[in-house]
């Protein structure tokens, strides 16, 4: 009766009799083999934490980078193919800078979740301009605009759900775990660096050091800590 | 006599906005194309369309002054759809060198704003040449809650920019969930002036409102989207008659002064409408543009209040 | 002739085609300004020429910049004239595209309004993109790529781009002819022959902050006293490593009598 998963899974256009989108199924899939990244809201602010994959003593660490600055106001995580999420990005940033130039005030960040949704539904067969299938990537979108800070976590399938505490990638499910026992909505900022990076500690197969996790902060402007700044989070774990 | 002069507002109006707006992506490459379009077509028809404008003149001869330069306008508009219907036409009319695709409607407009409310009116005349087409014609138009704008110049460029920015401004409300602030509004109204640089609205706006810290705003423009946020403006027909009234008894210290002095308005909010009110008696008294009625709208806290006083009707 | 070089500018810059025509006015304005509609006349040339002539932007102007030791000092005046009527005593001709780079308004007031806040967000993707700041020579370069690509069209821009990069104090001067010159000393506008002629004479490359700064006042003050176009306030601003500084605003009325004190 029903065809096998295998014929509905090619064109990322085309539900199958169950009423699902393999290809988008699969990008999801993507993303829980990427690194693990962390966003955590307090009302001070909101931490975002990733883990780098150092996978040779040879790689530059620096160089990679998974924490990255769309406006003054909002920074974002990634995890999964993260050349995807750089085309993301520089979406959102001119959309943001546009949004600044037409209305001389910055975008919220609920919108600027929702213009990088917008994008991650744009693929399809035929025109030149648009990728031919999704995005393999998972963002979380630390905001802090008019309504305080705020937490976007978004996915390949273009859907975007506002969180308290949110972890992505391969050890999201034991992150999550632990994020769900630890967070309390009074959390300073200072509580979260750690909570963030303990989650983080407790899924990592390697030690946690300073070149092998990235921390920044939105509170409300975007911050990327520097490596004095990570030892010493690191050292009150 | 008024429904003529509605009718002809009309015929103005529909004209303008049948003009194709945009030809053009990019308008470097495009303004060669257009052009060497047009001159290969200007050939073709040239020798009808200086017919037909002789005999448009012969027709009109017998009015004189500045009353027949409106009615060879209203003709020019009229042979610009006789153009359209022929059969040499493809791909939009061709203008004839002389015809303008603006009128002057004339009007004056002034706002003024104070510590936590803003005042803005305009009159209801509106005019063409030395002739009165309509005296109950508003110049104002609600934008949000907290907004207004008013326009003097071409009423049919004011019209379509006031319904431009209205859609805007759902627009924003749709997909940003709130509504969209006066500094918003302000800075979005210089971009879509500026959007048609190359084609202007001839229209001369101020944007009056509330802002972000509850504090009265006005914004003045010049046709093209240069704009400054300032304590009270005027523009339009009595801009030179009002402007120097404001100026004599508003005179606001300039924020480019440093170390910077407090420069609000010191007028209550009933000073303020009495001045407005004063402003458009004086001037309707040396200004033909300006008469008829006096709209006043005020913003404040509680929401938009109109008024309306009565001018001198000749 | 036109050449269409839009395929050569960044993807975040580059011109948009329109969603749909019927859509057109609703399309919300772009920084890149994509869109721009031309009247269906015969000569575009004269119909520019009428509309500017009807329209009558803002005008007049006098501005100057100058490198010295301590930095680049860039002062203006705030008079904009609508033929002889003025509209506005109090624009703002210095525009801060960011806290190290500063751009000067002369010529069409809307035209630099717009492209100098447009390449204030250029200036900003840069950074973002690039994580340091753009120089002062990029700065320049962006605008006058812009507007080079619509020269000829009537746009009226004389601006100096001023700021502080690796390479130190720089300062460049950009118009809507595209033409771009660096320099160490520009005075622009109506009023600029008064204000280059005091500038000139007092220049030196070691004046004091001090001194650099009431240089600057005091050309713009005799502009304004000369030029019927300019006026207003003098403001005076003071680019150094650490970003620039708004140094002074002084109302001309009141500069009248500090150089000329009653007897």
């Amino acid at each position: 009766m029903f065809l096998t998963r295998s014929e509905y899974d090619r064109g990322v256009n085309t539900f199958s009799p169950e009423g699902r989108l393999f290809q988008v199924e699969y990008a999801i899939e993507a993303i829980k083999l990427g690194s693990t990244a962390v966003g955590i809201r307090t009302s001070e602010g909101v931490v975002l934490a990733v883990e780098k994959r150092i996978t040779s003593p040879l790689l530059v660490p620096e160089s990679v980078e998974k924490v990255m600055e769309i406006d003054e106001h909002i920074g974002c995580a990634m995890s999964g193919l993260t050349a995807d999420a750089r085309t993301l990005i520089n979406h959102a940033r001119v959309e943001t800078q546009n949004h600044r130039f037409t209305y001389n005030e910055p975008m919220t960040a609920e919108s600027c979740t929702q213009s990088l949704c917008d994008l991650a539904l744009r693929f399809g067969e035929g025109d030149d301009d648009l990728p031919s299938r999704p995005f393999g990537v998972a963002l979380l979108l630390a905001g802090y605009d008019e309504s305080g800070p705020t937490l976007y976590h978004t996915d390949p399938s273009g859907t975007f759900v506002q969180y308290d505490a949110k972890a992505i990638g391969s050890g999201s499910e034991g992150a999550q775990t632990s994020l769900q026992e630890n967070f309390r909505k009074d959390m300073t900022l200072k509580e979260a660096e750690t909570l963030a990076l303990s989650t983080l500690k407790a899924v990592m197969e390697e030690k946690i050091s300073a070149t092998n996790v990235d921390i920044a902060s939105v509170a409300p402007t975007f911050h990327l800590y520097s490596v004095g700044e990570l030892e010493e989070v690191i050292g009150r774990l | 006599m008024r429904a003529r002069a509605k009718r002809r507002s009309n015929t103005l109006s529909t004209l303008f906005s049948s003009i194709p707006r945009s030809r053009c992506t990019t308008s470097g490459k495009t303004s060669v194309d257009i052009r060497s379009h047009h001159r290969s077509r200007r050939c073709f028809s040239g020798i009808l369309i200086l017919t037909l404008s002789y005999n448009v003149y012969w027709q009109i001869r017998p009015r004189e002054g500045s009353q027949s330069r409106c009615y060879q306008k209203l003709n020019n508009l009229d042979r610009k759809m006789m153009l359209s219907a022929g059969p040499q036409q493809h791909g939009g009319p061709t203008q004839h060198a002389s015809w303008s695709p603006y009128d002057n409607n004339g009007g004056t407009c002034v706002a003024v704003a104070g510590k936590d409310y803003c005042v803005i009116a305009a009159d209801t005349r509106m005019s063409t040449g030395f002739n009165i087409l309509t005296r109950d014609q508003t110049k104002v138009c609600k934008l949000t809650d907290k907004c207004l704008i008013a326009s003097a110049g071409f009423r049919a460029d004011a019209i379509t920019l006031h319904k431009t920015l209205q859609t805007r401004g759902i627009m924003y409300k749709h997909s940003h969930n709130k509504s969209m602030s006066c500094v918003a509004m302000a800075q979005m109204l210089s971009n879509t002036l500026y959007m048609k640089r190359f084609f202007p609205y001839y229209a001369f706006n101020l944007l009056g409102g509330i802002d972000n810290e509850g504090k009265g705003a006005v914004y003045t423009y010049d046709a093209i989207g240069s704009y400054e946020r300032t304590g009270y403006s005027c523009q339009g027909s009595g801009q030179a008659l009002i402007m120097p009234i404001l100026d004599n008894q508003l005179k606001a210290v300039s924020p480019l002064l440093v170390p910077p002095q407090d420069g609000a308005t010191p007028l209550t909010q009933e000073q303020a409408v009495d001045l407005v009110k004063d402003c458009f008696a004086t001037a309707g008294e040396r200004d033909i543009y300006t008469g008829d009625e006096v709209e006043i709208y005020v913003i404040n806290a509680s929401g938009v209040h109109k008024q309306t006083q009565e001018l001198k009707l000749d | 002739m036109k050449l269409d070089l839009s395929a050569l500018l960044p993807d975040s810059i580059r011109p948009k085609a329109p969603i749909d025509a019927a859509l057109d006015d609703v399309h919300l304005p772009g920084p890149t300004g994509a869109n721009f509609p031309l009247p269906d006349v015969a000569d575009v040339d004269s119909f520019e020429r009428q509309v500017v002539e009807m329209v009558k932007p803002s005008h007049g102007t006098t501005t100057l910049s100058f490198i010295f030791q301590g930095g680049v000092i860039v002062a203006v005046d705030s008079r904009a004239s609508m033929g002889p009527y003025i509209s506005s005593q109090t624009v703002k001709k210095v525009i801060e595209i960011n806290p190290y780079l500063l751009g000067t308004m002369a010529g069409g007031a809307a035209d630099c309004q717009f492209w100098q806040r447009n390449l204030g967000i250029q200036c900003r993707l840069h950074e973002l993109n690039n994580k340091e700041r753009i120089s002062v020579a990029g700065a320049s370069k962006l605008l006058a790529n812009t507007l080079f690509s619509y020269r000829g069209m009537g746009l009226s821009m004389g601006t100096m781009v001023a700021g502080w990069d690796h390479k130190g104090p720089s300062l460049y001067y950009v118009d809507s002819e595209a033409q771009r010159i660096k320099g160490e000393r520009f005075s622009v506008g109506s009023g600029s022959v008064f204000a280059m002629g005091i500038l000139d004479q007092g220049y030196r490359w070691d004046l004091s902050d001090e001194e650099a700064r009431e240089l600057g006042r005091r050309a713009i003050y005799h502009a304004t006293f000369r030029d019927a176009m300019s006026g207003g306030t003098v403001s005076v601003y003071h680019v150094t490593k650490d970003g620039w500084v708004k140094v002074s605003g002084d109302d001309v009325g009141e500069l009248h009598y500090h150089y000329y004190p009653a007897e």
